[in-house]
């Protein structure tokens, strides 16, 4: 017999990271590696799928089947790989931290640096001769008339060209299928096996509908390719422990390990788990498909401690199971999710680099019935994100005030001060009940999990797509106030001619030509978000991912033609603050009784368009005497409000092209440092090339208190952002751990009980991040959040890097006062005009 | 026989580097005038179109890829073009030059200006995303293209022995 489960949190308590060098040899060891280890890109996965493309079986082959073919051409036939001596066999890719090439999707981005990639300054990706001339000569020549983009190009080049544009939207589609949370525990559960069994009962009830038929085919072929994959990934550590015969510790351990492995992948993910063990590894080898077949941009594990809770709970109530070995094993788990990034081009690195793969975990909050999901296993795994602060995977502690005991959201604070930066914090409350306005059932909402950065969907039911669509807040100002004009269509009106600015008389006549433009490109980006949709539909069905959700086995549909239960598409938006605050100094300085600074909307867009140069005084004033969201000023708080309102509105009642809505958000990656480095200045004193703000967050530098900041975030309602939000937040560093965490924790039961949805922190003051800026050498492994996810501070670009230094700080011991960067802003040369990423 | 060939071929090998030595030189004064980089784009893409027919690793690239490119400038009111075609008179793939814009391009690039121009042909890792982030650089066609083209001119400067344009942050 083994211990109690009540017996868990005392044993936790006893492992830290000062002394994990003897407690957990083996993730001490991986850790060290995990940060030492340098990114090369990938080309195994790219070079079996190009091959069975370019040769399928039969040239009548129908897409569902061929790429089905494609995918298990490359997991049955992949190589296996042990890196290190993790207890879970698999890996994303052929090299330790990998970034695969997806050539379908915007892979060929890397043509262009295929001989410079590795030596590039900014985060290089380091590529072999023989793989640059694999990719030259033998990948990318076959995709270049078939890439998403150029086959939605060839039906639609006008609309097409406004994405190229890049100042208006971002539509995902074309660098990826993903951001969603697929259904591991009916693999755990049931085995795959089960699944095949399943699609040869359904195809047998369809009668003769070949699309069904094909569809429930192409399931059983990629299945297959999973089952090949586990196979010889048994075979090979059998073979390997056959070739150990030193009998040094080292050498027992890693032998017995591999034998282990081979026994458990010569077992799952084909039947069901019926350990611990197992039942992580059957999580890992399916969460490696699924990047076999779609993108590995977001693909997340889900709510696992609720899946894996049964088998930990009978492993250690058994015997089967010490705290030391599931903790380890799960350590092993955040490794391994942690063993790929995306691939990103020269370009896009130098406006976006930095982010990992983002898969996101979700612990805690309540189930399906409602009641306190939080258990043994949301502690322990707890426990692994402070032992391990790795960039990924993204973890998120879900809490529901009055349901969740006080003492798991006093850990989860605990935890955040510790590594100084995850997990993220998300209210139940106010996230549920976004996505029963949604059409989401209670039961289905309540079992939510994270996507990606921080939006919502119910695990395995929503093929969610959160990251969809990504609109422009600035240009949809920039192009109400030149009347429909945008920074690169030079004298002609791209969108509705809403006006001249001396034709706007009032706040309301602005509000119109706003709300018009934003209008205009939401309908815009729905149409080019359907057009990629409906690419993918006729190149890229996903019969592996969709097998392994709610909805496509019953329905006979893949994924991506909307057999999920549920089909949302997510709309996140850059610049929100910024443009707030913009329209709150049009209102005060143009529309409103101002003594002080009073001019018409005209001066004020020709000042803006100046940079402000040559209007000192309007700068000054905008920068410090106007109305600010986030500092609980009536104007403020009214246009927050109908800004989210405006954009919620605008797309409710959208149909994507599976028949889903989409879901309005607020997180930005690190996106709005790189279009802030590219945009022209704002109406709110934001100058030409200067970061935005983050996510929701207020802007930086404003005057204001923790308490108002977040009283500002909790008005807006939840109801219109059921994609959630990223609210950055940062304290400056804190002593007394107790104490800390004590207002830590208070502090956030009070932001969710006034309706927050959600908050992650970075605990880290100014001068701390303005020293690894200048000697990165010393801060190698700093985790950062950025918003919505967590990187190391050394791979972000200079633009990002500088977002972070000047991030607002706040005092929490200090009654939550702001603390002002000193030296200001303009000491920094790179926030100035001159600035740029590295 | 392979030894009559070469002696064949030999000077047409030397008079090739000669001409390479030329655009080199030619490429050089360009830059040495600074200011107006007119030219620049013209000589560059010689220079590749030489390269080409020297280097034979470099020529595989081009093997069965049948594509145009058209590459206008706005301010100096330039416009050039290549073409990628297999010579039935040297049985090989190759790179023509035409000083005009051509029909039927699988994309075509605007420039704002020539120095936009010349940082295409000669930086170091020409960033066609800042350019139309910028509003200096269009782009009409297929992307794919032109991040083909873009391996194929980072050989130039490299190629030539010439210092890569700096593309201002």
């Amino acid at each position: 017999m083994g211990f109690s489960i009540q017996d868990i949190r005392p044993q936790l308590a006893k492992f830290t990271r000062d002394n994990m060098s003897e407690t957990l040899p083996l993730l001490a060891e991986l850790l060290t590696r995990h940060h030492k280890a340098r990114t090369a890109v990938d080309v195994e996965r790219a070079r079996y799928i190009t091959a069975y493309m370019k040769k399928p079986d039969s040239r009548d082959e129908p897409i569902q089947i061929k790429r089905a073919k494609a995918v298990k051409n490359y997991l049955s036939n992949r190589k296996v790989h042990f890196h290190d001596d993790n207890r879970l066999g698999g890996a994303t890719t052929a090299h330790e931290l990998g970034a695969p090439v997806y050539p379908e999707f915007f892979g060929l981005g890397i043509w262009p640096e295929l001989e410079f990639i590795s030596e590039r300054k900014a985060n290089p990706q380091f590529l072999s001769t023989q793989d640059a001339k694999t990719l030259n000569y033998d990948v990318f020549p076959w995709w270049l008339e078939r890439t998403i983009s150029e086959q939605v190009r060839k039906k639609d080049s006008e609309s097409q060209a406004l994405v190229e544009k890049m100042i208006l939207m971002t539509i995902s589609k074309a660098a990826t299928i993903s951001h969603t949370t697929p259904d591991y525990g009916r693999v755990v559960k049931q085995g795959i096996n089960k699944i095949i069994a399943n699609s040869r009962e359904q195809e047998a009830a369809c009668g003769s509908d070949t699309t069904k038929i094909n569809f429930y085919k192409s399931i059983r072929i990629s299945m297959q390719g999973i089952l090949d994959y586990s196979a010889n990934i048994a075979v090979q550590a059998q073979k390997r422990a056959d070739e150990i015969s030193d009998s040094a510790p080292q050498h027992i351990n890693r032998r017995s390990n591999l034998l282990e492995i081979a026994r458990i992948c010569s077992k799952v993910p084909a039947e069901p788990a019926a350990s611990y063990h197992e039942a992580v590894t059957a999580l890992w080898i399916c969460q490696v498909a699924v990047m076999a077949e779609n993108s590995n941009m977001a693909i997340n594990p889900g709510r696992i401690d609720q899946i894996l809770y049964p088998f930990f709970r009978n492993d250690i109530e058994s015997g089967r199971l010490t705290v030391a070995e599931a903790l380890e094993i799960t350590g092993c788990l955040w490794l391994k999710l942690a063993d790929n990034v995306n691939l990103v081009p020269e370009a896009a690195e130098r406006l976006f680099g930095g982010a990992g793969a983002v898969p996101a975990i979700t612990l805690g909050g309540i189930d399906a019935d409602g009641r306190d999901a939080v258990n043994e296993l949301t502690y322990l795994m707890l426990k692994v994100t402070e032992l391990l602060p790795i960039r990924d995977p993204n973890v998120n502690a879900r809490y529901l005030s009055g349901t969740n005991p006080v003492e798991y959201r006093d850990e989860v604070s605990r935890v955040i001060l510790s590594t100084k930066a995850i997990p993220a914090f998300f209210n139940d409350e106010q996230n549920i009940r976004a996505l029963e306005e949604q059409a989401e059932t209670l039961e289905h909402a309540r079992d939510y999990a994270v996507v990606g950065c921080v939006e919502l969907g119910s695990a395995g039911r929503d093929y969610s797509a959160s990251s969809s669509i990504f609109m422009m807040l600035h240009t949809v100002l920039y192009m109400a106030l030149h009347n429909g004009r945008t920074p690169v269509t030079g004298d002609k009106s791209l969108g509705p001619e809403t006006g001249e600015p001396a034709d706007l008389p009032d706040i309301e006549a602005f509000w119109s030509a706003f709300e018009a433009q934003y209008a205009w490109l939401a309908d815009k980006a729905v149409h080019l978000n359907n057009l990629y949709g409906k690419a993918h539909q006729e190149n890229l069905p996903t019969p592996l991912l969709s097998s392994l959700f709610h909805g496509p086995m019953e329905s006979g549909r893949d994924l991506i033609f909307g057999g999920a239960v549920y089909n949302s598409s997510g709309v996140t938006h850059i610049g929100f603050a910024d443009v707030c605050d913009s329209i709150n100094a049009i209102e005060d300085v143009c529309f409103s009784n101002n003594r002080m600074m009073h001019m018409p909307l005209a001066d004020l867009v020709a000042a803006v368009d100046a940079d402000f140069e040559g209007y000192d005084d309007l700068w000054h004033y905008v920068r410090n005497r106007a109305p600010k969201y986030g500092t609980e000023h009536k104007v403020a708080i009214r246009n927050s409000q109908r800004m989210i309102r405006n954009n919620f509105e605008c797309f409710d009642g959208k149909r994507n092209y599976r028949g889903g809505n989409y879901r309005v958000a607020y997180w930005t990656m690190t996106n709005h440092a790189g279009y802030g480095r590219v945009a022209g200045a704002l109406p709110n004193g934001r100058k030409a090339k200067v970061v935005f703000s983050s996510g929701i967050t207020p802007a930086s530098q404003v005057d204001t208190s923790l308490t108002s900041a977040l009283n500002d975030v909790a008005r807006l309602d939840s109801r219109h952002i059921p994609g959630a939000y990223a609210l950055n937040m940062k304290y400056s560093s804190l002593e007394g751990e107790s104490a800390a965490t004590k207002r830590f924790s208070d502090v956030i039961e009070s932001y969710f009980r006034s309706g927050g949805q959600q908050v992650q922190f970075n605990i880290q003051d100014y001068h701390t991040l303005i020293d690894a800026k200048a000697t990165p050498d010393e801060y190698e492994d700093l985790l950062v959040r950025v918003s919505g996810y967590s990187a190391y501070f050394n791979s972000l670009n200079s633009a990002m890097q500088d977002e972070l230094i000047t991030r607002s700080q706040y005092d929490l011991m200090g009654n939550g006062k702001f603390v002002k960067l000193d030296p200001p802003l303009k000491s920094f040369k790179s926030l100035s005009k001159a600035g740029g990423a590295k | 026989m392979r030894r009559l060939f070469r002696r064949i071929f030999r000077p047409v090998r030397t008079a090739r580097e000669q001409l390479l030595k030329d655009l080199r030189q030619e490429m050089l004064e360009i830059l040495a005038r600074g200011g107006n980089l007119d030219g620049l784009m013209t000589v560059a893409l010689k220079a590749l179109r030489l390269i080409l027919l020297i280097d034979r690793d470099l020529r595989r690239n081009i093997r069965d890829f049948n594509a145009r490119y058209s590459f206008i400038c706005l301010d100096g009111n330039l416009a050039v073009s290549v073409s990628f075609k297999r010579s039935r008179f040297l049985r090989q793939p190759v790179m023509e030059v035409h000083d005009e814009a051509i029909d039927n391009t699988n994309i075509t690039v605007t420039f704002a200006d020539t120095r936009t121009m010349a940082e295409f042909v000669m930086s170091e890792s020409p960033d066609i995303f800042a350019g139309i982030l910028d509003n200096k650089l269009a782009l009409d066609g297929n992307l794919n293209y032109i991040l083909k083209f873009i391996y194929l001119v980072r050989h130039v400067p490299k190629r030539m022995g010439i210092e890569p344009i700096s593309c201002p942050a």
